[in-house]
């Protein structure tokens, strides 16, 4: 019975070694040269005060989906969730005179969390949508750089740029992800046509693997996923040069708040035309593109050290 | 000394037991034979109240083991409504009586239904005459078929477990009393542990006791539930077909040791199909017959001269 | 051979979050889970085996609707409702709350566990401990419940196991263990394949270097015995 005890006592210790690591690590695994991919970001990311006096603002987000909310492992704790969505939350917190408090978790679990009061707010790349604005309080619109404006649909190198009109993908296969706006826009482009555009994914990561492992011909995504999708696949994956005519309805990103919250959704609808009107949004937009590696701190005209070089 | 009255056993609709008396007085040794569900087994466990009888008493040196049965008490009886009502409808005491019995009208006992005064009698019968049943057991012995030796104690241990632990408890009852005690709980200890190897040299197995019962033989195994039994220093030994379980080369050690205890004059009671043995030792010999008492007497009387059709008839298959 | 490179950067990028945050934090979890879970079980197995009928009957509705439902459920109905009823439990991070969720959801397989372990153990050792007048709290406490352990402890050890595998669900609040690795990472490369492949493979290590240290752990206790 001694030696049981002593292993299971060994086998303890080593587990709670290895979580204590884990709440404590950070992982510092940035390779030099990638330093300062973060740089335009974490600039953007100081300026905003977020010791407000006004209580805490929750905000719920599904870090699972770059450039607007994802995880830089190189950081440790909240601060490790960073993205588009992020920044605008630092922003309206501070607008708010409120600290912030980030709550992760999936896609759906957002939408439940704000109905259930759970979390103030959700800011995870919602779309408008009709269903999404007879259950909750939308905000105005948010403008995520080309994230939501442009909307397209990526293939396998070979189709590269030679599918641009609707009538070239009939007889074909689309996906998207299911209840997204794609999925709005591909009903609209293609309901009536000869093409089959029942391949409905749960997640954006899936649809990829389908397309690359040909079970579909076309994906439907934003502009700016697929940019992401594309700089990883190396060179395997490509836009067919279709882009969706999208209603100016369609085009941004509105946050969630819960049904019947007029109060939070007036003071953060007066933060977002505060932003608008300084065109904050596209600095924010570059900077987190970046971030999630698209594009270089050169190309979107910033320097170094992550200032925004103004001609 | 032990006092079987009337004694019925259901199992759902399985009357297993139909009505079952009998006494044991100091120093007998009774036998039960007869068939597989003949409910031998049954009335043994009764006994000790391993069974509860559904209806019936069990009365072990003046005390009640079992509730008190109203239906073998007529003043109980009378004191119901059930009764009064019977006797207001116009029937005679004995036959409101013989109604009741033989249509088991009181409900189910309860005594909540007839009425405050028959509450009140049975409860006075149990209160002048009721045995805590983990006392009464505590005189009583029994042996299974299967052993039953703790597996997770040594030899040892399994004697002295159940002396150390009611010892001991008895000395801190005595202390709630406010009395002295006359030990402290490791003289418990201590003799507890000298009766236990006293016994277990008695049946030559002092250098088992400290092994654990799965490396014992059968024979031996049950020699040890034996002395078990014993050290409780019960009035009363009730031995379940102590040797059905064991492969032939062991029954005689075992009966050997049975013998001896009866020859010292421990009163017991035992089911058993060894019908040399049962002649040899038993003072009466019962045999039972779909759930009662089919014929009783010495053993000359039974296994010579039975009476019992049904008893001849499982003699004839049984002795050779 | 571009998904073995793929899975060979991930890893030489990435490998803390893998095995440092997400076993940690699947080990931790399921460590929390389990200890508690035997901790309230054996309370679960005592009520109904308790001779309050309401007692007993409530333990009984907990356990088969925890048994009953998915644990997703009600991981959400830990994280959303439970606040409602324990305010406290909002400013805390989402981790308490699923800790809470899996230990209640152990607490139920548990409890049933640790019945049939005591079912288990033949029925003639209780008569025979009555029959020499112990009482029957004393019959548990030093015959029946020694020789349950005996039958509970594996099966404990493989509820912890099936504990493992389901901490993923956690990763629905990104807690941080390794199904939430998993998530940050494909998250940022896109690599669902890669990503699924690591992950895939460390859940099977986990549970196979588990079950063959239970196994030692068997065979010690079968030995002792």
């Amino acid at each position: 019975m001694k030696k049981m005890s002593k292993i299971l006592c060994m086998l303890l210790s080593v587990a709670m070694l290895l979580s204590l690591a884990a709440c404590g690590s950070s992982a510092n695994t940035a390779a030099k040269g990638e330093a300062n991919l973060a740089a335009a970001y974490d600039k953007y990311l100081s300026g905003f005060s977020t010791n407000g006096t006004n209580g805490t603002l929750t905000v719920a987000l599904s870090p699972d989906f770059a450039p607007m909310e994802f995880y830089d492992v190189a950081k440790s704790g909240d601060a490790a969730i960073v993205g588009f969505d992020v920044l605008l939350a630092n922003y309206l917190a501070q607008e708010l005179d409120m600290n912030l408090a980030l709550k992760p978790m999936s896609f759906d679990a957002c939408q439940a969390a704000v109905q259930t009061g759970n979390v103030d707010i959700a800011i995870s790349g919602f779309s408008w949508t009709y269903e999404r604005s007879q259950n909750y309080e939308l905000s105005d619109w948010y403008v995520a750089g080309d994230n939501e404006t442009e909307q397209s649909i990526i293939c396998l190198k070979e189709n590269e740029g030679k599918f641009t009109k609707p009538e070239d993908f009939v007889g074909a296969k689309i996906g998207y992800q299911g209840a997204s706006l794609q999925q709005v826009l591909v009903e609209e482009t293609f309901g009536e046509m000869d093409v089959d555009i029942s391949n409905v994914f749960s997640d954006l990561g899936t649809a990829v693997e389908a397309l690359k492992a040909k079970q579909i011909d076309f994906l439907a995504v934003a502009h700016g996923n697929g940019e992401s999708i594309i700089a990883s696949a190396n060179d395997s994956i490509a836009f067919t040069g279709f882009d969706f005519e999208v209603d100016e309805i369609y085009k941004n990103n509105v946050c969630l708040l819960q049904k019947g919250n007029t109060e939070l959704l007036e003071k953060v609808n007066a933060a977002l035309a505060k932003a608008l009107e300084n065109d904050y949004y596209s600095g924010w937009y570059d900077a987190c593109k970046v971030y999630a590696g698209v594009s270089t701190l050169d190309e979107l005209g910033f320097d170094d050290e992550g200032n925004k070089i103004t001609e | 000394m032990l006092d079987i009255k009337n004694i019925y056993k259901n199992f759902g609709d399985l009357h297993v037991l139909k009505g079952v008396s009998t006494h044991v007085e100091k120093g007998e040794v009774i036998v039960i034979i007869g068939v597989s569900g003949s409910g031998k087994s049954t009335l043994l466990r009764c006994m000790n109240l391993l069974e509860e009888p559904t209806f019936g008493e069990v009365w072990m040196e003046g005390k009640l083991m079992t509730p008190p049965d109203p239906y073998l008490h007529f003043d109980v009886i009378r004191a119901s409504k059930t009764y009064q009502k019977l006797v207001e409808s116009g029937l005679s005491d004995d036959e409101a009586i013989h109604k009741i019995k033989d249509e088991d009208l009181l409900k189910e006992k309860h005594p909540k239904t007839e009425g405050p005064a028959y509450a009140a009698l049975l409860k006075k019968i149990y209160d002048e005459n009721g045995i805590d049943i983990n006392l009464g057991r505590q005189k009583m012995g029994m042996v299974f078929q299967n052993f039953n030796l703790f597996n997770n104690k040594t030899v040892l241990e399994n004697i002295t477990l159940a002396p150390i632990k009611i010892g001991k408890q008895r000395l801190k009852d005595a202390k709630k009393r406010g009395e002295t005690p006359d030990k402290t709980p490791d003289d418990v200890v201590r003799e507890a542990n000298e009766k236990a190897m006293k016994l277990l040299t008695r049946i030559g197995l002092q250098d088992k006791a400290n092994v654990y019962p799965s490396t014992l033989s059968g024979g031996q195994k049950q020699r040890v539930a034996i002395v078990r039994a014993l050290a409780m220093e019960p009035d009363v030994m009730l031995f379940d077909e102590p040797t059905s379980a064991l492969d032939p080369e062991m029954v005689g050690e075992v009966l050997d040791l049975i013998r001896d205890l009866v020859k010292d004059g421990m009163t017991s009671v035992i089911v058993t199909h060894e019908m040399g043995f049962a002649k040899e030792v038993a003072d009466r010999v019962i045999f039972m017959h779909d759930g009662v008492i089919a014929e009783e007497g010495t053993p000359d009387e039974v296994f010579n001269h039975p009476k019992n059709p049904r008893c001849k008839e499982f003699l004839s298959k049984v002795l050779y | 051979m571009t998904f073995l490179t793929n899975v060979a950067n991930i890893l030489a990028k990435y490998w803390q979050v893998f095995l440092i945050q997400g076993i940690g934090y699947t080990l931790l979890l399921s460590v929390i889970a389990v200890a508690g879970g035997a901790f309230f079980g054996s309370l679960l197995a005592l009520a109904k085996r308790s001779k309050l009928k309401i007692l007993k009957a409530l333990a009984a509705i907990l356990v088969e609707i925890v048994r009953g439902t998915p644990v997703l459920l009600q991981l959400y109905i830990g994280v959303f409702v439970f606040p409602m009823i324990i305010p406290k439990l909002s400013s805390l991070p989402y981790i308490y709350s699923v800790s809470i969720v899996l230990i209640i959801n152990s607490s139920a397989y548990v409890s049933e566990i640790i019945r049939s372990g005591i079912e288990a153990v033949d029925v003639g050792q209780m008569e025979a401990a009555r029959s020499l007048g112990l009482t029957h709290t004393t019959a548990m406490l030093s015959i029946i419940l020694p020789q349950a352990v005996k039958n509970i402890l594996p099966a404990l050890g493989n509820e912890f196991i099936m504990v493992v595998k389901e901490t993923s669900l956690a990763s629905t609040f990104f807690v941080g263990e390794l199904m939430t690795a998993y998530l940050k990472v494909k998250g940022y490369t896109y690599l669902t394949m890669e990503c699924l492949a690591i992950v895939g493979v460390l859940y099977f290590a986990l549970t196979y270097i588990l079950s063959k240290i239970l196994k030692a752990f068997e065979r010690r206790m079968k030995a002792h015995a």
